[in-house]
């Protein structure tokens, strides 16, 4: 059954059924992203039975211009970043950087980046601010366009565009640090 | 289809939450929902019965009030 379905079933007759099934059908897809960005376990469940909460408690609200998985990531997205920014536990949401970013350069990197090791892939990740990390999951994991993430973030397209430019160029930059630094230990063993 | 380095990740970076915890969170957010909607429920019932039972009050002071419960007219 389509999302929308189950939406207005649940909406019409409240059955728990529907609650389940909406659920179980987005739920790792919330918590991952929860875990992605605010790195600690138990703050990711408590993130995510929040985020269901506010989910389920605002149906009523959504409204079939979007879809229901964007208006979701809506939803974590901004739980995540308005945690972050409470707790004040990071200083750089997003990476900052130079304005003029070329199209072959955005080739290059995305070919950079789908070619990572897993491993190497997470350090560079980690590595990032948690705008960045958010920006560049929802494009290679979630394989979302442009115009969803820019309607899940609130900002215009271009901008959009342009913080992912500057993620991925701040990924590359790291992804060269950890190699030189593993140059340089191998060197010297 | 064949999954890239960034959907893998998804899978052996330990993002999976235990079924046990997916379930528990289940629980917990069906039963705050429950909950929310009761409480809207009995605000819902008190503030229409409240409203009902001092509408006279709030509906007071305008001049056309004072038609709106004539005398019975007189029997001749």
């Amino acid at each position: 059954m389509a999302d929308i379905e189950l939406i207005q079933q649940y909406l019409r007759h409240q059955s728990e059924q529907c609650f389940t099934i909406l659920y179980d059908r987005y739920v790792r897809k919330v918590y991952a992203k929860c875990i992605s960005v605010l790195r600690e376990e138990h703050l990711a469940r408590d993130a995510t039975q929040e985020i269901f909460l506010k989910i389920f408690l605002n149906l009523v609200r959504f409204e079939e211009k979007a879809k229901f998985s964007t208006w979701i990531y809506a939803i974590t997205y901004n739980y995540c970043i308005d945690y972050l920014r409470r707790s004040k536990k990071v200083t750089e949401m997003f990476s900052e950087g130079s304005d003029n970013v070329g199209d072959v350069a955005d080739d290059t990197a995305d070919e950079v980046l789908l070619s990572m090791e897993i491993d190497q892939l997470t350090r560079v990740l980690d590595s990032l601010p948690p705008g960045d990390r958010l920006m560049l999951l929802m494009k290679y994991q979630d394989d979302l366009s442009i115009r969803d993430i820019s309607q899940i973030v609130s900002k215009s397209e271009s901008a959009v565009k342009m913080q992912l430019m500057r993620a991925k160029e701040k990924a590359q930059r790291n992804r060269l640090i950890f190699e030189t630094r593993q140059r340089k230990r191998d060197e010297k063993e | 289809m064949k999954k890239n380095n960034f959907q893998r990740l998804e899978e052996v970076a330990g993002w999976n939450l235990p079924s046990r915890e997916k379930e528990r969170i289940r629980r917990s957010v069906h039963g705050r929902i429950s909950l929310a909607r009761m409480a809207g429920q009995i605000a819902d019932l008190y503030i229409s019965n409240f409203l009902l039972a001092f509408s006279d009050l709030f509906d007071g002071g305008h001049p056309q009030d004072a038609d709106r419960f004539p005398d019975p007219p007189s029997r001749t």
